[in-house]
Formats: structure tokens, C-alpha cells, sequence
């Protein structure tokens, strides 16, 4: 595991554009907040945390390209790394980007509640937690068919599926709206509103850690 | 004990398949994987190693099952593929110290002896280290973790006479002792010729003949004769001719060649082209 990580971590090491696209981007997403006038809750953040998700699964994403691309994983194959040895640590990068990116957005609503002087625990942790549960959804749906299908059909997979769920949801929307509002609409509504916050990152955790073992499993039926 | 064991392995692809192999590589030797691009080594190694999966048939390395056992002897194996797989961007040292906490038995003095051996330079990023040296850098890893079994596929393709060489010298001392085995898979028929103790011949995916070097050497001879007196040759004796308007030239059963034919020594490259050629 620790030779893995050493091997991620020279690698980013390695690609210092990527980590100031990251920085750049958090300027202007300072500059945009800092400068906006309209009133911003902590709740709007989300657009921003959809941006920082897809950063996360971007990045993990990139690891197991590189490792593809160098061969590197071919090669771990025949060392005495396990295969969920492996996995495991494309979880947990995942899961350091996820909370990296994740401390990187909650300076942006940390900015907005100081100025309009009306900081709170809970819309921090909402700030919080809000990017890191949808990485966490991002990872968990993404990597199971990344570690079966390889990163070129697991991401075109992970699209398909990402579309899918987007129209199911709008669709959802849609039809609880016509109905006066369903029980799943007023949870998703909830959660945005940061009301069941805990709820979500619950279950986005809990998916993630669900998606772990099927990755594994994954992993073990793909052929080289 | 032998290092690999392979009975009856069969495995099918949409249009390769590999048919029937039976392939033993017995401790302390050298077999040589000889066939044509194409053939089926480097799917037999992908095998061995279960990166890709079997339809049928046996594996042991090292004497476990590749498939419920291979993990377990994975630290005493060395693989070298044909291309670069370490990061480009990594210099040999900070390689060395990711492989120390792959492998268990990392002898980091002996990886740092082998590449001042090799003249391997230590801080250059890998990308930057030519072909040779790459392939030699895959060698040091492969055997500074005491491994006892190295597998090497087209180690040697694309490398300059000169580097495949050194390569064949640092295999050569490698063998030196004697649990030490490798399994060399190559197209380069005459880089094998000077490693192996067993050659095996691969074509479309059958093995087609496992044998020890010297028993080639002594069973089968080069003819040069006429097309009559070749016909004088029992034909299940003949592995392969080629008939031209100068003559007929042949390889051949020595015992089985006539008194008055002069029979040459046979170089394995050719028992393998005539072979092919005759199957062909």
C-alpha cells in the first residue's frame, strides 16, 4: 500500500499544472464570490461543489489512466500487491481528494458567511459536506466500471450513467412537482437545504464504501 | 520441485487460440520461448500469471496453482516485459524506494549494486534513459528482491546486439545459482540459443516442440543434397526442406540420414524456420 501511495504521490508530484488549474480555478471562484452583489447562502455552493465532485473523480480518474497508460498496473499484477490492496488505494486517494477538494470549497462559503457576518457550524459543515458527498457518488458509481472495463469504457460507462441519472432525477422533479411534491423531491429539496445534510453524506458514504468491495470484484474478473 | 508446470492449457480468443499447451520449466533451468510474432508466448505468460484467465488446463509456479496460490509466490518472481512500465517521470532511486515497500525481500543494497554494474544512471528520470537502459533497469528490479523464477517476454526485441548481449551476461549470472530459473520468451532465436537449456517452439498458438537444447543439436542436422536423395529419407525423419533449382537443402533425423550425405550442425533459427515452413 505504502509503495503505491509513494507512487501516486510522485506522480502528482509530477504534474504541478494540474494542482495550479485547481488554484485557478478556486481564484475565480473566490474573486466571483467576493465580488458578486446578490446575497449568496451557503446552499448555492452547490454548482461549485458539482465543479470540485467532478475535479475529485477527474483526478482519481487520472491515476488509473496513468497507471494504464505506463503499464504500471499490468506490471502490479505480477508484484505481490493483492488486488484489493489496489483498489483500496484508489479509494483512499479518492477519498483525500474528496476531502481535499472538499476543505478547498468550504473557504469560499467561510468568505461569504464573514462578510455578511453570520457564520455557523452547521452551514460550514452543509459546505462541507456537500462536496464531498456528491464525490463520493461521483467515485462510487465511477469506479467499479473503471476497475472492470478499463478508464476509456469505464468513464464512457460512468457518463451514460451519470446522464441517466440526471434525466431520472429532472424527470422525478418534474412528476413530484405535477403531484405537489413527492416524498424523494422534499428529501432532495431537504438536502439542499441543508436540513438533512447528515442524511446525505450518510448515504453517499455508505455507497462509497458499498462500491469498494464491488470494485474489488471488479478488478478480479478483468484480464490483462 | 519444477518452477513452472503448465498441462493441457487451452484458451480461446475470437480469432487465436491457444491449443493444448504443455510446457515444463524445471528448477534451476532456462527455457527459451521461441515463436514467431503472433504465436501465442506472451498470451502463455499472461496465462502463467493469470492476468489473463484459462478455459482449461493446469498452471503451478513455483509449485502453487497460478489461480488460488499465486500471491503467495509472487515475492520469488521477477517479471520483465518488452516495454517500459515504470513511471517516466521517476528516477531509478525514487523507484527504489516505491518497489522496497512493494516487495518484502527488497535488497536495496543490491539494487544500488546493480545499477552502478549496469552503469544505470541513478537521478535521470526514467523517460529520459534509452531503450537499453530501460530494459536492463527492469531487469535490476526483477531480480533485487531475491527472486527465484524470472519471466521475461521479448526482453531482448529492440534492443542493439551489443545491449542484448549484456542483457544475455546478467541472465547468465542469474542462473549461476542453482534454484534460479528463468522462462525467456523471444523471437530472437539466437539471443536464446546462448541462455537456454530447453528450447520450446510455439506456432499459432500450439506448442509444436519442447526440447532440450543439446538433444537438438544432436538429433537433427542440416543436409545439403539433391531432391532424389532426399526422397531416399523417410519423410516422417525430415522436420523441414526447401527445394530450389541448386538442390535440396534439409533438416533431418541424423540417424536417419544415409551414409555419404554430409550433415551439418543445425543452428536452432533455422530448425525453427524449416519447421514453421513445413507446417506451413
Amino acid at each position: 500500500m505504502k509503495g503505491l501511495l509513494l507512487r501516486d504521490g510522485y506522480l502528482l508530484r509530477q504534474r504541478p499544472v494540474l494542482l495550479m488549474l485547481v488554484g485557478f480555478v478556486g481564484i475565480v471562484l473566490l474573486f466571483s464570490f467576493i465580488t458578486t452583489d446578490e446575497e449568496t447562502t451557503v446552499a448555492n455552493t452547490w454548482p461549485f461543489s458539482a465543479m470540485i465532485s467532478l475535479f475529485t473523480t477527474g483526478f482519481s480518474l487520472l491515476l488509473l489512466y496513468e497507471d494504464e497508460q505506463n503499464k504500471w498496473l499490468n506490471y502490479c499484477k505480477t508484484t505481490p500487491v493483492r488486488d484489493a490492496v489496489y483498489v483500496l488505494e484508489k479509494y483512499l486517494m479518492a477519498l483525500i481528494f474528496s476531502v481535499f477538494f472538499g476543505l478547498i470549497l468550504t473557504v469560499l462559503p467561510l468568505v461569504v458567511m464573514l462578510r455578511q457576518d453570520a457564520f455557523a457550524w452547521a452551514d460550514f459543515w452543509l459546505s462541507l459536506v456537500i462536496p464531498i458527498g456528491m464525490s463520493f457518488l461521483c467515485v462510487s458509481l465511477m469506479y467499479p466500471l473503471t476497475f472492470r472495463f478499463g478508464t476509456s469504457k469505464g468513464f464512457l460507462c460512468f457518463l451514460v450513467i451519470f446522464v441517466l441519472l440526471a434525466v431520472g432525477v429532472f424527470v422525478g422533479g418534474l412528476a413530484a412537482d405535477f403531484s405537489n411534491g413527492g416524498k424523494v423531491w422534499k428529501f432532495l429539496t431537504a438536502l439542499e437545504n441543508g436540513k438533512k445534510a447528515l442524511y446525505g453524506i450518510l448515504i453517499a458514504a455508505g455507497l462509497f464504501g458499498l462500491s469498494l468491495p464491488i470494485s474489488i470484484g471488479c478488478f478480479r474478473k478483468r484480464q490483462f | 520441485m519444477n518452477a513452472i508446470e503448465i498441462k493441457g492449457l487451452c484458451k480461446s480468443f475470437k480469432e487465436f487460440e491457444i491449443d493444448n499447451v504443455d510446457l515444463t520449466l524445471p528448477g534451476g533451468c532456462v527455457v527459451g520461448l521461441v515463436g514467431e510474432n503472433g504465436a501465442g508466448k506472451s498470451t502463455t505468460i499472461k496465462l502463467i500469471l493469470n492476468m489473463i484467465f484459462k478455459d482449461s488446463g493446469s498452471i503451478r509456479v513455483l509449485g502453487k496453482d497460478n489461480v488460488t496460490e499465486l500471491d503467495s509466490v509472487k515475492e520469488e518472481i521477477g517479471v520483465v516485459f518488452d516495454e517500459s512500465y515504470f513511471p517516466p517521470s521517476l528516477t531509478p532511486v525514487k523507484l527504489g524506494n516505491i518497489m522496497k515497500h512493494i516487495y518484502r525481500n527488497w535488497d536495496m543494497q543490491r539494487y544500488q549494486d546493480y545499477l552502478q554494474q549496469f552503469s544505470l544512471p541513478e537521478k535521470r528520470p526514467i523517460g529520459k534513459l534509452s531503450r537499453g537502459m530501460k530494459m536492463k533497469l527492469a531487469i535490476t528490479v526483477a531480480m533485487s528482491h531475491h527472486a527465484k523464477l524470472l519471466i521475461l517476454d521479448e526482453a531482448t526485441s529492440g534492443l542493439d546486439p551489443v545491449v542484448r548481449d549484456d542483457v544475455i551476461d546478467i541472465l547468465t549470472d542469474f542462473t549461476r545459482e542453482e534454484d534460479h530459473s528463468i522462462l525467456i520468451s523471444s523471437h530472437i532465436v539466437s539471443d536464446l540459443e546462448k541462455l537456454c537449456d530447453y528450447i520450446a517452439f510455439m506456432h499459432k498458438g500450439k506448442m509444436m516442440l519442447f526440447e532440450e537444447k543439446d538433444r537438438l543439436y544432436e538429433q537433427y542436422g542440416v543436409i545439403h543434397c539433391t531432391e532424389k536423395e532426399l526422397q531416399s529419407i523417410p519423410s516422417d525423419a525430415v522436420i523441414g526442406k526447401k527445394i530450389g533449382s541448386y538442390g535440396a537443402e534439409a533438416i533431418a533425423l541424423r540417424s536417419a540420414v544415409p551414409h555419404g550425405i554430409t550433415v551439418y550442425p543445425v543452428d536452432i533459427e533455422k530448425l525453427f524456420i524449416f519447421m514453421i515452413r513445413e507446417r506451413e
